[in-house]
């Protein structure tokens, strides 16, 4: 390969792991735009979608296996579904009752929420390493020196599509366009007619289904997951979501994007074994120097 | 159709500010509530419409009794506030503002009738219609609030301060529209700063210090009143 061919190559591989992180960054920010809430459970949340994909993946009958995508649907809608319900559920009975609390007994309360689901999960799936089925394992599209496989290309075009339905939902219909107005002016939101807590709920739901999805692309990709993985996965589309400006949704999608290429180039020039220092190393950076992300916060004056 | 306000109590932690409130406010008519800076009128409004937990008292609107009862039915039930400093969704455009005044009858047709309705009282709304509302003028914004209001269809109008920082030609345009509003049978319940031209209008008013009603009456009444006079007419 030369030198340019393996730098796209590079690229293309941080473009996939970029589109799981944002996929997972759209949790933390649309839940912090609306109640101002880092949800540190969010890691353990979207580590879940992987578990539970790799469950329903268990009980398929024979028929739909490896290299069958209506597997993979099943597996998606799941995944999406339970954790959205996950997501609502500890909203539910975690944080609202705290909605007139300090801020940071909410924030502490969500590690805690972090620590329990981290043990439920150990409870459940044991301490060791899952593998993940390796799907449609030989299909893969080569453009001359590169290659994308199935896998990368089904991660990249899935996760646009949501993000595009997620930018439409916000941008077209009533129920966005209340999301957007209780996250700039919750009492404002309020006299106009609009049941807040409902939205909250809705945040929760979107976020974490569409967190579950990244979750299992997230297993699917590496192979294997362990139930402290939502851990470091989580810090890292936190990052991405301070980096687009955390509240601000097409920033999480960027932020994501844009984390994923500066690990992928990384770990192809440095080492590989660096490329978790990136992300860290980032978040520092950013919260000292721009706290309010790249493009700025999405807030209200 | 009455709304009716009956002792109402409000603290913000120990600190009391509402100290027993009662109003009423009557469809089709002006009233206004007077009173100086941190008396309570803003909480008054915050309370009546479901914002603040009442920590005692009661409302009635239209023979029905509304306790515990959330902000959103509230709004549903007619009784809609304009609030202090107006509060227009600033990311939003306008017309977007005006669909989520509607909000709780999002599903309707009519809504889009009723944006043309409020375009003719506001014809400026209507050229501005796809500008984010935070890029509006102080008056402009004054204007949306209240036309956003009204795309909830409300029986009674609850208008916090609408002539707060506003340049009088503004104001006079503003005051146009609530008089039109009145005659179509809305019931407002006026907190004005301007409290002459609130007075002037009001069938009713009362005047709020430190969180008690210490004066009502019609207001042309008020206005001849020499307490109300040395206090809020700056005579
Ligand atoms: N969120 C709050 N927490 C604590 N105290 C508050 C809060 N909001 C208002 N107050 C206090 O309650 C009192 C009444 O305030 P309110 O805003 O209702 O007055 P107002 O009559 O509307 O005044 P203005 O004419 O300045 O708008 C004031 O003393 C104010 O300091
Ligand atoms: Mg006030």
């Amino acid at each position: 390969m030369s030198p340019l061919e393996t730098f796209i190559q590079q690229l293309i591989n941080g473009l996939v792991i970029g589109m799981i992180y944002a996929l997972i960054a759209l949790g933390y920010t649309m839940v912090y735009g609306i109640i101002q809430l880092i949800n540190f459970a969010h890691g353990e949340i979207f580590i879940t979608g992987a578990f539970i994909g790799l469950a329903v993946f268990g009980a398929l009958p024979g028929a739909l296996g490896l290299g069958n995508l209506w597997a993979l649907v099943l597996m998606f809608a799941l995944a999406m579904a339970g954790c959205g319900l996950l997501g609502v559920l500890i909203e539910r009975v975690a944080y609202r009752p705290l909605r007139k609390s300090p801020r940071l007994a909410c924030l502490i309360t969500a590690i805690g929420v972090s620590f329990i689901l981290q043990n439920v999960l150990m409870l459940i799936w044991g301490p060791v390493d899952k593998s993940f089925p390796v799907f449609f394992k030989h299909s893969a599209l080569t453009f001359g020196a590169f290659r994308v496989t199935f896998m990368q290309s089904f991660i990249v075009i899935s996760s646009l599509v949501m993000m595009l339905v997620l930018h439409f939902f916000i941008r077209r219909t009533m129920l966005g366009k209340a999301l957007r107005a209780a996250s700039e002016d919750m009492t404002a939101a309020r006299l106009m007619g609009i049941n807040v807590e409902r939205i909250i709920s809705v945040c929760f739901l979107i976020g974490s289904a569409l967190g579950g999805a990244g979750g299992l692309m997230y297993g699917m990709y590496y192979n294997t997951i362990t139930f402290h993985d939502g851990y470091l996965a989580g810090i890292k589309a936190f990052t991405a979501a301070v980096l687009g400006g955390i509240g601000n949704v097409p920033g999480a999608m960027l932020g994501g994007v844009a984390l994923g290429m500066m690990e992928g180039l990384g770990a192809g020039y440095l080492s590989s074994e660096w490329k978790n220092v990136f992300a860290f190393l980032i978040l520092i950076i950013l919260l000292l120097r721009w706290p309010s992300g790249i493009l700025g916060k999405f807030r209200h004056e | 159709m009455r709304l009716k306000v009956k002792n109402l109590h409000i603290s913000y932690g120990k600190i009391e500010v509402l100290k027993g409130i009662s109003l009423e406010i009557s469809q089709g008519k002006i009233t206004a509530l007077v009173g100086a800076n941190g008396a309570g009128k803003s909480t008054a409004l915050m309370a009546i419409s479901g914002i603040l937990p009442l920590k005692e008292g009661s409302m009635e609107f239209d023979g029905k009794t509304l306790e515990r009862i959330r902000p959103d039915e509230i709004t549903a039930s007619g009784v809609v506030q304009v609030p202090e400093g107006r509060r227009v969704f600033r990311r939003l455009t306008v017309f977007e503002n005006l669909q989520l005044g509607a909000f709780l009858r999002r599903n309707d047709h009519t809504v889009k009738e009723d944006i043309e309705r409020v375009f003719t009282l506001f014809p400026i709304l209507s050229k501005r219609k796809s500008q984010e509302a935070g890029t509006l003028s102080g008056g402009e914004q004054q204007m949306l609030a209240i036309a956003r209001a009204l795309m909830a269809r409300p029986k009674i109008l609850l208008l916090d301060e609408p002539s707060l920082g506003l340049a009088p030609l503004v104001v006079e345009k503003i005051f146009d529209v609530l008089l039109k509003i009145q005659s179509e049978g809305v019931g407002i319940l006026l907190v004005e700063q301007n409290a002459r031209w609130a007075l002037e209008v009001a069938s009713w008013a009362y005047v709020i210090e430190t969180g008690r009603i210490v004066l009502e009456g019609p207001g042309s009444q008020l206005l001849m009143n020499d307490r109300v006079r040395s206090a809020y007419l700056g005579e």
